[in-house]
C-alpha cells in the first residue's frame, strides 16, 4: 500500500517542486523521482519522426477530426500531523500537517493513430507560494495489420487483476490505493501484439536506450505476455528479463463462478528485486549524507488472492490478502526503529541535524508495501449519483491499519469527491509512525 | 348468377372471420417475440448510437451517450462517449463481461450483477434482442390502453442475462412492443419499461425506451435510439485485451 509520506527534503534525487509537494497518498507512482519527464523521453529521440510517419501514412486517406477530451480539477487536502511519531521532530522537513490546494488541467487527444495526454498543475501549500508544473504523460502511435498490432511511444501499461496490489504490474508499477484517481505517466515502450478471438500474445520492450544501470520503472526490460479466455476464466502469464532485475515469471487469473462473485489471484517470482536499503553503520549516531539508496538483489515472491461480491442492491464487497517479498522483513523494521530511537537519544547533536536524519529515515516508509503481508477490505455502493465507499488495510505483523471513508457525487458532468483517511493501531505499528495521522480531502472535477 | 357469387363471397368471409382467432392462436410465443425483436434490431450486426436521459422527479438529471456495436452470438461492445464517462468500455460476450477504464488500461472481469451498476445499466443499453436471451410463453390476451395486446412471459435462457424474467406486452396484431416489467434473479421487480415506436426509413422501429426504476423510485431513464446502421466491427474489438488500445474508434 502507499505509505502516505513523501519526505520532500529527504529525497534521494531532486523532484520537480509542484509534483513533489503533493501528499504522497494522492500521488501517482509516475511522480516518483525515477520517472522525471526529460529522462523518460530520452530514448525516444526517434519517436517524433516515427509518429509523423504514422500520421503521414494515414493522412493520405481522409484525415479524421482529432478527438480531444480533458478535465479541470480543483483539489484541497487538510492534514493532521502525527505528534506521536518518532519522526515528529522532522515534521516540518517532511511537510507533516501541511495543507495544500491544487488546480489541475488534463488534456488528451488523438489523431490518425497518434495519442497524446498531458497535464498542467498549480499548487499552493501552507506555508509557501504557488508552484506550477506540467508533464507529458503519454505520446504514442498505434497501428496494425490484420491480427498484428504495434505500439511505439510513451504509454500507460497497467497490468494484473488485483485492486490493492498488483504483482504482475511490471511495467507501469502503479502505486495503488491513491485517495483520488490520477492520470498516470506512461513508460517508453515498443510493443508488438497478436490478437486472436479470445487470446493475445505480446512482446514489450521498455526503456530502450537507457543506461544498463537504471532500475525500477526506468530499467531496460523485455516482457513476453500471454492472455487467454476460457469461459468464465481469464488467465495471464508473463516472462520478463530486466538488465538489473534479471528473470521474472508471473501468472494471474480472474474467475466469475456465479452471477455475483468474482475471484482473482496472481503470483510472481523474481530473480532479483530493487529494494531501498539503508547503509547506516551502527557506530555512527548521525550521518551527513542520505544513507538510503537502491540496491538490486535477492530472489523474491509476490502473491495476491482476492474476491469481490456485487449484489443486486449495487453494493460491492471486496476482500484481498497479499504477500510482498520485496518489502522489508520484521528484523529490517526492528533495525529501522532502533535507528530512529538512537537518533532521538543523541542529544549532543544540534536539533537540526537530528531532524534531518529522521527525515531521511522517513524514506523507509515510502514503499508500496510496508509489511510483507497485508489485508484489504472494501465496501462500496455504486448506485448512481452518490457513491460512498469504506476501505480498511490491515498489517497483521504489527496491528497497524489504514481506514478510508469516501463519498463521490456524480452529476451530469461535474464530479465531487471527498474523503478522510486515518492511520490506526498500536504506537509500534509502522502505519502509526507516518508523519501524518489523518488526511481529509475534497476535489471537484469537470470533464469536457 | 351474381347473387350466387355474393353468397359464396359472404360464406367465405364468414369462414375467414371465424378462422381469425385460430390463426392468431397458432402463432407461437417465440414467433411473436421475434416479430417484436424486429422493431428493435434492424440487422444481425449493427451499430447503434444511443442517448440516455436520466430524469429525477421529472427533471433532467444527466445525459449520457453510448455507441453500441452488437453482433450475433450475444456479443456487444458499449463505448461510452459522454465527458463524464469517456473512454470507458463494456464488452459482453455471451455470459462473460469486461469493463475497461481509461485510467487503468486493463480489462476488468465483471460479474453479471455489475452490469446493473451506474446511471444506466450496461445491460439495458446493450441488450437489443429478446429472442436470443429469453424463451417466451404466451401468458394471455390483455388490454394495453385502447389496444388489444398479447402478454408474453420471458424466461432467461442464460443465468448471466441482465434480467431473470421479463413480462412483455406487445400489440396483438403487429407485435410492436408496448411495455415490460423487468425482474432480477431474486424475483424482485427492478424496472418497468415503455416503448415508443416510429417510422424510420420506411419501417416501424422502437425509437425510445423509458425505464422507471422500481428500486430507486422517482427515477426514470429514457433511452433514445438515435441511429441504427448495419456494421461489421473488426474481430479484435471483441477481444478484451484489444480494448485497452486506442484504436477502437467507431
Amino acid at each position: 500500500m502507499k505509505a502516505g509520506v513523501t519526505p520532500t527534503s529527504a529525497r534521494r534525487r531532486p523532484a520537480r517542486r509542484a509534483f513533489a509537494r503533493l501528499p504522497s497518498s494522492l500521488l501517482p507512482s509516475s511522480l516518483l523521482p525515477s520517472s522525471l519527464l526529460p529522462s523518460s523521453l530520452l530514448p525516444f529521440s526517434l519517436l517524433p519522426s516515427l509518429l509523423l510517419a504514422g500520421v503521414a501514412g494515414q493522412a493520405s486517406a481522409a484525415l479524421p477530426m482529432p478527438e480531444i477530451s480533458g478535465s479541470v480539477r480543483a483539489l484541497a487536502d487538510l492534514r493532521t500531523a502525527n505528534r506521536d511519531s518518532p519522526l515528529a521532530p522532522a515534521g516540518a522537513l517532511l511537510g507533516a500537517g501541511r495543507d495544500c490546494g491544487v488546480g489541475e488541467l488534463r488534456l488528451r487527444g488523438s489523431l490518425a493513430g497518434v495519442t497524446a495526454a498531458g497535464q498542467a498543475l498549480a499548487q499552493s501549500c501552507d506555508p509557501g507560494g504557488v508552484d506550477r508544473d506540467g508533464r507529458l504523460d503519454e505520446l504514442f502511435w498505434e497501428g496494425g495489420k490484420g491480427a498484428w498490432h504495434v505500439t511505439l511511444g510513451k504509454k500507460v501499461l497497467a497490468w494484473d487483476v488485483g485492486y490493492g496490489f498488483r504483482p504482475l504490474d511490471v511495467i507501469q508499477k502503479e502505486l495503488r490505493r491513491a485517495l483520488i484517481d490520477q492520470q498516470l505517466e506512461g513508460v517508453p515502450v515498443a510493443m508488438l501484439e497478436h490478437f486472436g478471438a479470445s487470446t493475445s500474445t505480446g512482446l514489450v520492450l521498455t526503456n530502450i536506450g537507457r543506461s544498463d544501470t537504471d532500475t525500477g520503472r526506468d530499467e531496460q526490460a523485455a516482457v513476453v505476455r500471454g492472455y487467454g479466455q476460457w469461459g468464465s476464466v481469464d488467465a495471464y502469464g508473463l516472462a520478463r528479463w530486466g538488465m538489473q532485475e534479471r528473470a521474472s515469471l508471473g501468472a494471474a487469473a480472474a474467475w466469475v463462478p456465479t452471477n455475483a462473485l468474482e475471484v482473482h489471484a496472481s503470483a510472481r517470482w523474481g530473480q532479483r528485486a530493487t529494494r531501498l536499503v539503508s547503509t547506516w553503520t551502527q557506530n555512527l549516531p548521525l550521518v551527513q549524507d542520505d544513507p538510503w539508496s537502491d540496491a538490486v538483489g535477492g530472489a523474491f515472491w509476490q502473491a495476491l488472492a482476492g474476491t469481490q461480491w456485487t449484489g443486486e442492491n449495487k453494493v460491492s464487497v471486496l476482500g484481498e490478502i497479499w504477500y510482498d517479498g520485496t518489502a522489508p522483513s520484521d528484523s529490517d523494521w526492528d533495525a529501522w526503529q532502533a535507528r530512529n530511537a538512537s537518533i532521538q537519544q543523541f542529544v549532543f547533536a544540534p536539533q537540526q541535524a537530528r531532524a534531518g536524519n529522521l527525515a531521511w529515515q522517513a524514506q523507509g516508509l515510502s514503499r508500496q508495501n510496508l509489511r510483507r503481508v497485508s489485508m484489504l477490505g472494501r465496501v462500496a455502493y455504486t448506485g448512481g449519483t452518490w457513491q460512498p465507499a469504506l476501505d480498511a488495510l490491515y498489517n497483521p505483523a504489527d496491528g497497524g491499519s489504514t481506514l478510508t471513508a469516501s463519498l463521490g457525487w456524480q452529476g451530469d458532468q461535474l464530479r465531487i469527491d471527498a474523503g478522510l483517511r486515518g492511520y490506526f493501531g498500536p504506537h509500534s505499528a509502522l502505519l502509526r509512525q507516518l508523519p501524518d495521522r489523518a488526511i481529509a480531502y475534497a476535489a471537484v472535477t469537470l470533464p469536457f | 348468377m351474381s347473387e350466387r357469387l355474393d353468397l359464396v363471397r359472404l360464406a367465405l368471409g364468414a369462414c375467414a372471420l371465424l378462422m381469425t382467432p385460430f390463426a392468431q392462436a397458432a402463432e407461437s410465443a417465440e414467433s411473436l417475440l421475434k416479430r417484436a425483436d424486429a422493431y428493435r434490431l434492424a440487422a444481425d450486426s449493427v451499430k447503434v448510437e444511443t442517448r440516455i436521459e436520466v430524469l429525477k422527479n421529472g427533471q433532467l438529471d444527466k445525459e449520457r451517450r453510448y455507441t453500441v456495436m452488437a453482433r450475433p452470438g450475444r456479443e456487444s461492445l458499449v463505448l461510452m462517449r459522454s465527458p463524464a464517462e469517456k473512454g470507458q468500455k463494456v464488452l459482453m460476450k455471451g455470459d462473460d463481461f469486461w469493463m475497461i477504464m481509461p485510467t487503468s488500461q486493463r480489462p476488468i472481469r465483471i460479474t453479471p450483477t455489475q452490469k446493473l451498476l451506474g446511471d444506466a445499466a450496461a445491460g439495458d443499453v446493450a441488450t437489443l434482442s429478446w429472442s436470443t436471451d429469453y424463451s417466451a410463453t404466451l401468458a394471455g390476451e390483455d388490454k394495453c390502453g385502447d389496444l388489444a395486446c398479447q402478454h408474453l412471459s420471458l424466461k432467461a435462457r442464460y443465468p448471466s442475462t441482465t434480467y431473470a424474467r421479463i413480462e412483455l406486452w406487445v400489440d396483438a396484431k403487429s407485435a410492436q412492443p408496448l411495455r415490460a416489467e423487468l425482474y432480477v434473479a431474486s424475483e424482485k421487480l427492478a424496472k418497468r419499461a415503455e416503448y415508443t415506436t416510429k417510422k424510420v426509413d420506411g419501417a416501424m422501429r422502437v425509437v425510445s425506451m423509458a425505464i422507471d426504476d422500481e428500486i430507486a423510485t422517482g427515477r426514470r431513464t429514457v433511452l433514445h435510439y438515435e441511429s441504427t446502421a448495419p456494421a461489421q466491427p473488426p474481430e479484435e474489438w471483441f477481444n478484451p485485451m484489444f480494448l485497452t488500445r486506442n484504436e477502437v474508434q467507431p
